[in-house]
């Protein structure tokens, strides 16, 4: 924007540039004067400030450095809290008596050799009470999960030597993610056993099918045999395994008092 | 049976991968799927052989008959036959359940071994040889019934009448016919013994047969319908014969016949007269046009007459209808000519009429009701009063009644004129009903001021009898019937709402008269005669009038006797027992009253006994027995009865 001064304020300012009273100067000339003054000044600036972060930078990686590794050691601690949780929940719910690993391998399988027998729980004491036993507790604890999942985060953090107010808020998340994670593992490996039993309990059936003495069953085996489209008929098989995979899993809550983890939402 | 199926699993078990002690993670949901896959597969065999055992082996009868057939020479022998059959019936079965087990397992033939498949369907021979004995027997006797039943049929067939014999000659010709036949087939005589045996046996099963045939041939052919689209007489009849036909393929005997003779004439009288049934049988179905109530409306006066009006609507709808069945059937123009004056066809449309006559004459009647009340509302409303004069005349001749003006209205129905009649003649009716009690009245009244009159003739006072009336001043004609009048007047109307308050002529007469024997009597005095003869001339004067009316009310028979009114009902079931009964209690109450009379009086009084019959419909035979009843009465009561219709009896 170009301001127009009036004769007397430029010859005022000339005198105090120049010392000069020459009433022709141009008015573009005042212009460069004062471009030249505005980039001595920004110069001073820009060295006085490099020249602070060259001396403050390093401090601030190091402070860094050592925050990490604090955080990185808190993490240790409450991943060590929570294997050592994890294994007090699997020995509460029976699961260790069954789990085996491969020492090689790292492979996990099930035995649940002396559970069942002849289409009852087994005479054998130990592996009946740790599923009896075990599969109630489950029961118990993920009837609550909201509870559930309260009392491991303080065990954990009681194991790590922690407070919650002591975790930073990426900590804090990642600990929530940990417990989830962890908390639906060992639900998936009491599934897992229960299902396990209940593939055992339906040989049985399997061998004697007579022990199956449902009128609703009944009713549908006879539909089945009648129909004669193989669209409909593969339908209705569908829904004769759905009935007898429930009926199989209620004769195992009947017989070993254990309710059907499955069963809960 | 266990122990196989145990084995049978361990196969399963042994096949399956699965089967560890030890089961890698996340593969137990596997091994139950494929536990219960195999637990399926053995619920549904169970099922399906359970079924299959229970029930007869389908098809095995037809087999044992082909079988035997094949093997003829060998099968004659029942005993040799039945040798032969059980193996292959055995056979049969094991087939039959082979081709059960593979469809039932057919769906788990990719998820199950076919080992273990084989072991779950494996035959049960045991099972299979209790069933083959429990079914063969039956199986086998029936397959040698149809296998005789077939022999016996082509052995007959030769013998059986043909159609047209049976069309001939009755059954007695025709059991010869059939006994000479054998005969001639065996090429000998037959002995004497065999033939009733013959007859009942063989012959009768075979003309029953036969003559059952050509009765439902000739019902079939009066049933049957031709396509609607037929009219040709050809091409009628010979669809009529190919339904037919296609009927008796589906009969079960051991000749079918072919169609008879008068079965073919039946379907060529029907397909010769096909327009004429066609339309016959669509006229009910047809609704009547035009409307009779509309008809009524817009022209009553050309459908006063029922009969008339009934003829020509008759002949209306009968031309309508033939035109309505004509279009909807699309019948063609050359079937038309002669349909209307075909006798089946006028019958059916007199038949539709007839059908329709009660319905058109409630139309009737509704709309006489309506004319009836428009026209003549008092006569409706029973408001109407016929003169005074009028009722007398009518009193003297019942046919003798003066009718609205209209009455003769052109546009009024039969019904409508009947109704009015029926109307005037119960106001008329009612009104010399009227006149009746007025009349009794004076009657009453004329004996109550000679009684009194009686009373007084003792009293030496002169002026009694002035002051007994009334009067002011000396006694007088006018003074006596003022007086009369009045004690009728108050006597008639108390308590009683009477159409006629005023009195009527002949009243007025029958009180100018008494009223003068009245003032005779009290102007010329009879001087009191000696006490007996007092008593006697009284008495010789004394005459009592009885009055009986005979009416109908509300469907009762009404027979009133002074104030008593005696009751019968007119249900025809209990009329003559009612009757009978009303008859006595009314002749018990006269014979009472004329007791009493007599008791009181000092010498036999006169008894008058008029029976009248009011406006109801009341039998001329109950009327005469009451009289009979009545003169009996009176005369086993000592009475001498003159009878004024019967003639003087003793």
């Amino acid at each position: 924007m170009a301001v127009r001064l009036t004769p007397k304020t430029r010859a005022r300012l000339l005198r105090l540039l120049h010392g000069e009273t020459a009433a022709s100067a141009e008015e573009h000339e005042l212009n460069a004067i004062f471009l030249q003054i505005t980039l001595a000044i920004m110069l001073i600036f820009m060295i006085t400030f490099f020249l602070f972060v060259e001396k403050t930078g390093g401090e601030i990686s190091r402070l860094d450095e050592l925050k990490s590794q604090v955080e990185e050691a808190r993490r240790d601690k409450l991943a060590n809290a929570l294997e050592h949780v994890a294994s007090y929940y699997r020995a509460r719910y029976g699961l260790v008596f069954f789990l085996r690993v491969d020492p090689e391998t790292g492979a996990r399988s099930f035995d649940l050799s002396g559970v069942i027998r002849e289409g009852a729980l087994g005479g054998e004491e130990n592996p009946r009470r740790s599923f009896r036993l075990g599969g109630q507790n489950a029961w118990l604890d993920y009837s609550a999960p909201g509870k559930l999942a309260e009392t491991w985060e303080n065990e954990t953090l009681h194991d790590a030597g922690l407070t919650m107010a002591q975790l930073s808020d990426p900590d804090r998340l990642w600990l929530k993610e940990q417990l989830k994670l962890r908390g639906g593992q060992i639900r998936g490996e009491v599934a897992e056993v229960q299902t396990l039993a209940a593939a055992t309990l339906q040989e049985h059936f399997a061998a004697h099918p007579e022990a199956v003495a449902d009128p609703e069953l009944q009713k549908l085996l006879t539909r089945i045999n009648s129909e004669k489209d193989p669209a409909a008929r593969r339908l209705l098989l569908a829904e004769l395994a759905g009935r007898l995979n429930i009926f199989v899993r209620k004769e195992l809550h009947r017989i070993s008092e254990v309710p059907m983890l499955e069963e809960l939402p | 049976m266990k122990r196989h199926w145990f084995l049978t699993l361990l196969a399963a078990a042994a096949l399956s991968p699965l089967f560890a002690a030890s089961v890698p993670e996340g593969e137990s949901r596997k091994l139950l799927d494929s536990r219960t896959e195999l637990l399926s597969a053995r619920l549904l065999f169970n099922e399906a052989r359970d079924r299959w055992f229970a029930a007869p082996l389908s098809g095995a009868e037809e087999l044992l008959v082909a079988r035997m057939k094949e093997n003829a020479k060998e099968c004659a022998a029942r005993a040799a036959a039945e040798r032969l059959m059980r193996p292959r019936y055995l056979e049969l079965q094991q087939q039959g359940f082979a081709k059960m087990a593979a469809a039932t397992l057919e769906p788990f033939g990719k998820t199950i071994p076919e080992a273990v498949r084989n072991a779950i369907s494996a035959t049960p021979d045991a099972l299979l040889a209790e069933k083959c004995n429990r079914e063969f027997p039956a199986a086998f006797d029936a397959a040698r019934k149809k296998l005789v039943a077939e022999q016996r049929a082509e052995i007959t067939v030769s013998i059986y009448p043909s159609e047209a014999e049976l069309e001939q000659d009755d059954d007695k010709v025709l059991a010869a016919k059939l006994a000479a036949r054998f005969a001639e087939r065996r090429g000998a005589p037959l002995w004497e013994e065999l033939l009733p045996q013959l007859q009942s046996e063989l012959i009768a099963p075979v003309l029953r047969s036969a003559r059952d045939q050509q009765q439902r041939q000739l019902t079939l052919a009066g049933q049957l319908t031709p396509d609607a689209r037929l009219w040709d007489q050809k091409a009628a009849a010979a669809d009529l014969e190919k339904q037919l036909n296609a009927e008796i393929a589906a009969w079960k005997a051991e000749k079918r016949y072919a169609l008879f003779p008068r079965t073919l004439e039946l379907i060529q009288k029907r397909s010769a007269r096909l327009p004429q049934e066609r339309v016959i049988a669509l006229l009910p179905k047809l609704p009547a046009t035009p409307d009779y109530a509309t008809l009524l409306d817009d022209d009553p006066e050309a459908n006063a007459d029922p009969e008339t009006s009934f003829r020509h609507y008759a002949a209306r709808i009968a031309e309508t209808g033939l035109d309505a069945a004509q279009k909807q059937l699309s019948l063609p123009e050359a079937y038309r000519a002669g349909l209307a004056n075909d006798a089946e066809v006028k019958q059916a449309l007199e038949r539709r009429f007839q059908a329709l006559k009660p319905e058109l004459q409630k139309l009737r009647n509704a709309f006489a009701g309506r004319q009836f009340k428009k026209r003549f509302p008092s006569v409706a409303d029973r408001s109407f009063l016929p003169e005074p004069d009028a009722i007398e005349v009518y009193r003297r001749d019942k046919g003798q009644m003066t009718f609205p003006d209209g009455a003769d209205d052109p546009e009024l129905l039969a019904e409508t004129r009947q109704l009015l009649k029926a109307g005037v003649a119960e106001r008329y009716a009612a009104g010399n009903a009227e006149l009746s009690d007025q009349l009794n009245t004076v009657e009453k009244e004329y004996d109550t001021v000679v009684a009194e009159m009686e009373k007084l003739n003792d009293k030496t006072s002169p002026s009694w009898p002035a002051s007994w009336f009334g009067a002011k001043g000396g006694l007088d004609l006018d003074t006596i019937k003022d007086c009369y009048t009045e004690r009728v007047l108050e006597r008639f109307l108390a308590g009683v709402d009477r159409s006629y308050p005023d009195l009527f002529p002949q009243t007025e007469e029958e009180i100018d008269l008494r009223t003068r024997a009245i003032l005779q009597r009290l102007t010329n005095p009879v001087p009191p005669p000696p006490k007996p003869q007092a008593a006697q001339q009284k008495t010789a004067e004394l005459t009592l009038v009885y009055r009986i009316l005979v009416d109908t009310e509300n469907d009762q028979l009404v027979v009133r006797l002074r104030e008593r009114r005696f009751t019968a009902s007119l249900n025809p079931a209990r009329r003559e027992a009612e009757e009978k009964r009303l008859i006595a209690e009314v002749a018990k109450e006269l014979d009472t009253l004329c007791r009493t009379e007599t008791q009181t009086a000092l010498a036999p009084p006169k008894f008058v006994i008029r029976i009248e019959v009011g406006g109801g419909s009341v039998y001329y035979r109950f009327v005469a027995e009451l009289r009979d009843a009545l003169r009996m009465t009176l005369r086993q009561n000592g009475t001498i009865v003159e009878d004024s219709l019967g003639g003087n009896t003793p």
